[in-house]
């Protein structure tokens, strides 16, 4: 296809993933605790998509 | 209910997301030279794309936020709607007729009608299926608009150019590879935004047991039996037993077999994307793949309505559902409200950015397959066949200029009807419940003919239509809901009034079919090759891989025992 969709969807996930590790550092209590775990979950998800594609082929 | 305050990052994230839509239009627009390219994404889409923008298509406003609303008013039957409805028919699509729709080179599901029947059957269910398209995706534009205004306070007008202005950028330069592109990161999207919000649901309530135990009180107070919330097959011997108001028989052929087969078998706007795959094997393999994750989308999008009605009715003073003028629960509201209760800044950002790509998908889907549609089945064969390859792609980006600008004005449309919603369920049944009965003879059975099919199709709409006419939801006035010409039955709700016009529609549609090919010559054998299952050698799959027929009996299994743990 015209673009790999697994960097695209890596990218996306990284950069919303990141602000919401980003956003919880700075905050505190459940808004800290919710934005680190699951930005952390986002972002990790990200990261394997960036890895299979590096992986694979095409797409 | 009270506005919510975005904070920064919120509309942060939601940036985010606008940009990469834009973007991916923009790059797209360079690769987008051909009309194969802008309509069918040079058929190269490998199947594991194809399979979640199949399901993704169908992951519209209607869906997202319809389906949790189902989920508070009727419970864990709401499920039904995926695990007799959508994954049955998804596998049938798969095994048996995709073959037909990428095997004969057709490029739209009307141009198969017109291959297998004749040109007044595919120009019938063309006109319908563009009216049909552009009806919906001014519905999911109004209800974007509508849910910025109530919860954000944002000017509905605003927001629904902007909304539009987006998905025409996109969609303009690219087509629908990009289309398919924002379907799956929509997916990805939604599970990012609402599985945190299951979660946190859950913990809230004491778990999956805490719930259970909860629904059971507001099943007792409803005046059910304790287990109708979380119970599928149980409370079904009688309409009057659950909230849906319908018995096993009605669900199971008005939504198991009609509408959900008419919608998955026969709308283009999803088939289009299978039909987008990059070889046979992968057209077959794309609703397969769709239907795994359509297996566990209950868990996403029906659990949070459970929650909310067992903290709203279950005396939770922290959550409570609004109430319309009326008094009734206003249901609509149920995601919004669950996103404001258990998000905080940040995650609450994520999830209106995975509602709002929900709502943007969604229209994307319907104007890409109006284009093609329109270019392909309405232009190509009656305004200007025969034109060069640069004219049909010309005309595609104007069309989808054109369909744009007609969903904004059937958007504002929409706001005059103050139960859109279910309009549009009625619509599917009108338009989708005869077709599939076209389809099931026109494929199956090489005796069909093109009168048959064509009087068929009118005949189910029109019995359609005066079902519709002639019954009546309880607690509804004659009018709109039905009950126009006269009330010879009253349904306990909408959604069963629905599966009936269904079950009529088809009906008619399939014996009309039948006894009119019956008395008018058929075709011979020699043109229906690769259009009938008869005359159509079977597809082997290719080269390394699983075959279709046994993942499906896989999947098939899998979904029976859902149902029999949800007994």
């Amino acid at each position: 296809m015209a673009l790999d969709l697994r960097i695209v969807i890596g990218r996306l996930l990284l950069a919303i993933g990141a602000q919401l590790v980003v956003y919880g550092l700075m905050s505190d209590g459940r808004a800290a605790s919710m934005n680190i775990g699951w930005g952390s979950a986002i972002a990790v998800t990200g990261v394997v998509f960036h890895v299979l594609a590096r992986m694979g082929k095409t797409a | 209910m009270g506005r919510l305050d975005l904070a920064p990052i919120d509309y942060s994230i939601l940036l985010t997301y606008t940009l990469f839509v834009l973007g991916i239009g923009w790059i797209l627009k360079e690769k987008t030279k051909t009309s194969d390219d802008f309509f069918h994404s040079g058929h190269g889409v490998p199947a594991w794309i194809a399979g979640l923008a199949f399901l993704s298509a169908n992951l519209g406003a209607q869906e997202v936020m319809g389906m949790a609303a189902s989920g508070a008013k009727y419970g864990i039957m709401t499920s039904h709607f995926y695990w007799v409805g959508a994954v049955p028919a998804m596998l049938f699509v798969g095994v048996f007729m995709m073959p037909f729709y990428y095997g004969s080179k057709a490029r739209s599901v009307p141009e198969y009608l017109l291959l297998r029947f004749d040109e007044k059957t595919r120009g019938l269910n063309a006109l319908s299926f563009a009216a049909m398209t552009i009806f919906s995706s001014g519905v999911s534009l109004y209800a974007l608009g509508l849910l910025l205004s109530a919860l954000l306070g944002w000017n509905f007008d605003a927001s629904v150019l902007v909304a539009a202005l987006i998905v025409l950028v996109y969609i303009f330069f690219g087509g629908l590879t990009s289309a398919i592109y924002n379907e799956v990161l929509q997916f990805f999207l939604i599970v990012a935004g609402f599985l945190p919000l299951v979660i946190a649901g859950l913990q809230d309530v004491g778990g999956w047991g805490g719930l259970v135990e909860r629904l059971n009180g507001v099943a007792v107070k409803q005046g059910f039996a304790a287990g109708t919330y979380t119970q599928l097959w149980r409370h079904t011997g009688d309409p009057s037993q659950n909230p849906m108001g319908i018995e096993w028989i009605g669900l199971a052929m008005g939504l198991g077999f009609v509408l959900s087969f008419g919608y998955w078998c026969t709308d283009f706007l999803v088939v289009q994307r299978a039909m987008a795959a990059e070889s046979m094997d992968a057209a077959r393999r794309t609703p397969l793949i769709a239907a795994l994750p359509k297996m566990v989308f209950p868990f996403l999008v029906i659990v949070p309505g459970l929650i909310a009605i067992a903290l709203t009715l279950g005396g939770d003073a922290a959550f409570k559902l609004p109430a319309k003028p009326d008094g009734t629960l206003n249901y609509d509201m149920t995601i919004p409200m669950m996103l404001a209760h258990y998000f905080p800044p940040g995650l609450l950002g994520l999830g209106l950015t995975a509602l709002m790509a929900s709502f943007m998908s969604g229209m994307a889907g319907n104007v890409t397959a109006f284009n093609t549609v329109f270019t392909y089945d309405i232009y190509g064969a009656y305004i200007r066949p025969n034109a060069s390859d640069s004219h049909y792609l010309k005309v595609g980006r104007l069309t989808t200029v054109a369909g744009i600008g007609a969903s904004v004005l059937a958007a504002y449309a929409a706001v005059r009807f103050n139960n859109i919603m279910d309009l549009l369920q009625l619509v599917f049944a009108f338009v989708n419940a005869p077709l599939f009965a076209t389809f099931l003879l026109g494929m199956f059975w090489k005796r069909a003919t093109g009168h048959g099919a064509f009087c068929g199709l009118l005949l189910g709409t029109i019995s359609a239509a005066l079902h519709h006419a002639l019954t009546l939801p309880a607690h509804s006035v004659p009018g709109l809901k039905g009950g126009w010409l006269g009330i010879v039955t009253r349904y306990p709700s909408e959604m069963a009034q629905n599966f009936w016009t269904a079950i009529w529609a088809f009906s008619v549609c399939f014996a009309a079919t039948l006894l009119i090919s019956l008395i008018t010559r058929p075709r011979p054998d020699e043109e229906l090759r690769g259009l009938v299952y008869s005359l159509t050698d079977k597809p082997k799959a290719e080269g390394r891989g699983w075959r279709p027929e046994v993942v499906a009996a896989g999947i098939l299994a899998a979904v029976g025992a859902v149902n029999l743990y949800f007994w």
